[in-house]
């Protein structure tokens, strides 16, 4: 077992409720807490709970760490033990002077020792900065709204959604103030100064949810800085992006709508020949009066159908129940306003 | 000042020279006295810094969530920034021990310019009470480093506390001009460079960079204070060219280098007067010295020639910090074989000088973490750099400072400070800064920005192992404070008692 994992271990030990992300962890990937047979499992257990190792760099990262701690702890020792065995041996050395030899080899193991924590911490930044082909690109920005992350198509979201072991290419855009892209379980942070573009990539290893956060001082509210980055078990990645992927964004208004009407599912519940299911047709919808449950009437304007679609409860069509599930933050705007020209292309 | 004359007396030089007779202390030019005046100065501002310490340990356990709590955590760990780095942490060293010894070492009577050395010491003062004002008025809420944002944009009182700054770095300036000008003219009397003590390499490469960086510091400080006022727009919200925490690091690093040297400085001399080499100092220890001054400087290259953000400037940066470590174990093998040769025996002094030996060695390998590509872009704004540099000043630094006072109090008072009441504070010292800032650091690594009141990582546990770590330094540095004061008193009794038979 590796002392990291005590360390860890001793502060889980204290930890009444473990953190989110780790009742996350649990919940979603059984795998990772496959049972283990040595006495050190409760340890690791716990050491796995506060900061798992949730990317392929996290193992690299705390094995550099280690190695550097185990070195760090074993020069302090020897530092301590050195004051403390001169001053408590019974005879004083001889005098003289300390041999050149010994300053210099001093002198050369620390400079190797030095070398091999530079060499071993660059080849995982090596590693980090080449981007493998193929990565899922993923563009990041920290706006005024805070986070926002856009998708190869075009969908646009404050929650960073990963898949499970594939690598992904984040791009970052710098903002008009620098922050920082840090998710600890991923052992990832990257610097955006002004004005920048960077690009990093992690492949995440672990389900769950892991906390996103800027560290760089801020005049902004704390939650603005913090997101949520979602590792979607196997092959819920894929079936998110089916979700959220609509017709190609750059499709004449009408076809859009009309591409749209077909994926998002309207069909389940309204028509376009006239027939009535559960909610009502959009047949000759400008032709027609739309009368709400209230007995007002309104006007069928685009303003009308995008206020139905994102916020169907507002006003409720007379003679139909309010089943209608809100499509807000799930369409696009343009797809948004291809529903309403095609809706009200329809004779 | 009516205790003046019985302290001044028993120093074996104050006596001698006509000059410490009857003048008021605050004008005086002596070198000790100066010496005592920084001690108070230093010793209360530690005080308040030291309470400030305590309140932002325990704010995060108590109160947190509102936006009140986070304003005044900011607050508080500003103010005990500020007072820490710039009234603590800077001046102790060569204001206290240097001032001291150096003449001493030097086997000269005065600095080169006693003028200047009161000089340095009344900005100090009027710095402190501009200082005083930003506390009092709207205590600055920005960091001891002025981070922008909130040094542009904040309403607390950022004008007081960068005109106190002025004077104190006008000071640091000042007395290292007067270190490295007494260092150089002592060698008058047909003395070469190699007769030159280690206390004087170091403390004069400490004295040498003061002098040189905090132009940069104020040229800074000018800049961001005529942007907060809308009379430039140096530093630039879009564009990445002009940063303002670049030129303050500019700055901030040599000025760090700087600080490391004084304890350097004094670790070395109280190791000398326990093992074999009271006075001298070996090629290798000045060579050590010479090259942690030189890697201070050429990380300012690095600023200046390389935007921090490009790949090799970085790799340059982690490179040159790493390379520091080397003149550091030199140093070490050359203390611990110093004190192989001699007949050292642990008292007070060495202990705390060890103290600051260990910390200064973890809380380099600390920076190693940091300096290192891949573990350091993972720690960056993490309270793991707020652990190391805490190591770093508070194991380090003041570790070395209560080394230096306990070796010199008998010749300060006459008087040794009782060593078993020394050496239990010494051990509470090393047990409290561990048990203090350990758990930053692993906070740090869990991923706890710095800076942060909200406890992101880890739990609440590790927190108070801190605050208890805190408490032990508190008292350890009351009880060596009380030990001090009493041997004092006990030091003017005797000489009452002596003066009346
Ligand atoms: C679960 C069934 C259901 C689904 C799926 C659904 N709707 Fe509806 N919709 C309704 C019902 C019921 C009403 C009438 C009550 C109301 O106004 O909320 C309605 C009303 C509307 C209206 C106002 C109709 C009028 O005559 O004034 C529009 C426009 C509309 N839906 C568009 C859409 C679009 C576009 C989609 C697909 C993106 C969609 N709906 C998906 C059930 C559904």
């Amino acid at each position: 077992m590796n002392f990291l994992a005590l360390i860890q271990a001793a502060a889980a030990a204290a930890q009444p409720t473990a953190p989110a992300a780790a009742q996350a962890t649990a919940a979603q990937a059984p795998a990772a807490q496959a049972p283990v047979a040595d006495a050190a499992a409760p340890v690791a257990q716990a050491a796995k709970e506060l900061l798992p190792q949730a990317s392929t760099f996290a193992a690299s990262i705390d094995d550099s760490f280690l190695l550097i701690l185990w070195f760090a702890v074993f020069l302090a020792i020897v530092v301590a033990g050195a004051f403390a065995i001169m001053v408590l041996r019974p005879s004083a050395g001889t005098a003289g002077s300390t041999s050149r030899a010994l300053y210099r080899w001093s002198a050369v193991g620390a400079f190797a020792l030095v070398a091999v924590f530079f060499v071993q911490g660059a080849r995982v930044w090596a590693d980090m900065q080449v981007v493998p082909r193929g990565a899922v690109p993923v563009r990041v920005a920290l706006e005024e709204k805070g986070w926002s992350f856009t998708y190869p198509n075009g969908y646009v979201t404050n929650e960073l959604h990963l898949p499970i072991d594939r690598a992904v290419k984040l791009t970052f855009q710098g903002a008009s103030e620098p922050y920082t892209f840090a998710v600890p379980a991923f052992r990832l942070q990257i610097a955006v100064p002004v004005g920048t573009r960077r690009d990093a990539w992690v492949q995440p290893t672990l389900a769950g949810d892991w906390e996103v956060r800027s560290t760089v001082p801020s005049l902004r509210k704390a939650e603005e800085l913090v997101a949520q980055a979602t590792v979607h078990a196997e092959g819920g990645y894929e079936k998110w992006y089916q979700d959220i992927s609509g017709p190609p964004l750059d499709l004449p208004p009408v076809e859009l709508g009309q591409r749209s009407y077909q994926m998002r599912g309207c069909t389940q519940c309204h028509t376009v020949d006239g027939a009535k299911l559960v909610g009502p047709t959009f047949k000759g919808f400008l032709a027609r009066e739309h009368r709400m449950k209230d007995g007002s009437v309104v006007d069928p304007s685009d303003d009308y159908i995008k206020e139905s679609i994102l916020d169907p409860q507002a006003k409720v069509v007379e003679g139909f129940e309010p089943v209608m599930p809100s499509f807000k933050g799930r369409l696009h705007e343009l797809e948004v306003a291809g529903l309403a020209a095609y809706i009200k292309s329809l004779q | 000042m009516n205790s003046s004359h019985s302290i001044g007396s028993t120093n074996p030089g104050a006596a001698a020279k006509p000059s410490a007779g009857g003048e008021l202390w605050f004008f005086t030019q002596d070198h000790r006295r100066l010496a005592w005046m920084y001690a108070i100065v230093i010793g209360l501002s530690l005080v308040v810094g030291t309470v400030l310490a305590v309140g932002l340990g325990l704010q995060p356990l108590t109160g947190h969530g509102t936006a009140a709590d986070a304003e005044s955590y900011r607050r508080l760990y500003s103010m005990h920034g500020l007072v820490m780095v710039f009234l603590v942490a800077l001046p102790a060293l060569p204001g206290i021990v240097g001032n001291w010894l150096l003449p001493e070492r030097l086997g000269v009577d005065e600095m080169a310019w006693p003028r200047m050395n009161l000089l340095a010491f009344q900005l100090l003062l009027v710095g402190c009470v501009f200082f005083l004002v930003a506390f009092f008025a709207t205590p600055l809420d920005t960091g001891w480093d002025f981070a922008l944002p909130y040094a542009l944009k904040s309403n607390s009182s950022v004008a007081w506390g960068m005109l106190g700054i002025v004077f104190v770095a006008a000071s640091f300036a000042t007395s290292g001009a007067n270190i490295v000008a007494t260092v150089i003219t002592s060698r008058g009397a047909g003395r070469c460079w190699s007769d030159l003590p280690f206390f004087a390499w170091a403390m004069g490469a400490a004295g040498l960079i003061q002098a040189i960086v905090t132009p940069v510091l104020l040229a800074a400080l000018a800049l961001l204070f005529a942007q907060r006022e809308g009379a430039s727009d140096v530093f630039a919200s879009s564009g990445a060219d002009v940063r303002f925490d670049q030129w303050f690091w500019f700055w901030a690093h040599p000025a760090l280098a700087s600080m490391l040297l004084a304890a350097i400085a004094v670790i070395g001399d109280v190791v000398g007067e326990h093992g074999d080499r009271p006075r001298g100092a070996s090629r290798a220890s000045v060579l050590s010295v010479m090259a942690i001054t030189v890697f201070a400087f050429a990380g300012w290259g690095i600023h200046v020639l390389g935007r921090t953000d490009s790949a090799a400037c970085d790799a340059a940066f982690s490179a040159l910090v790493l390379a520091s470590g080397v003149p550091l174990i030199v140093l070490i093998v050359d203390w611990v074989t110093t004190l192989e040769r001699g007949e050292a025996r642990a008292t007070t002094a060495l202990g705390y000088a060890a103290t600051s030996v260990v910390a200064l060695t973890v809380g380099g390998m600390a920076g190693v973490f940091l300096a290192v590509p891949g573990t350091g872009a993972h720690l960056q704004n993490t309270s793991f750099s707020t652990g190391a540099l805490h190591f770093l000043v508070v194991g380090g630094v003041l570790g070395a400072l209560l080394a230096g006072v306990h070796q010199l109090w008998p010749r300060w008072i006459g008087v040794a400070a009782r060593e078993g009441w020394g050496k239990f504070a010494c051990f509470l010292f090393f047990v409290g800064v561990n048990l203090a800032f350990v758990p930053l650091c692993v906070r740090g690594y869990l991923g706890q920005p710095r800076r942060t009141l909200e406890v992101v990582a880890a739990d609440e546990r590790l927190g108070w192992y801190a605050v208890l770590g805190a408490g032990l330094v508190v008292g350890a540095l009351t009880l060596a404070a009380w030990n001090l004061v009493a041997t004092l008193l006990d030091s003017r009794a005797v000489l009452a008692k002596k003066e009346a038979d």
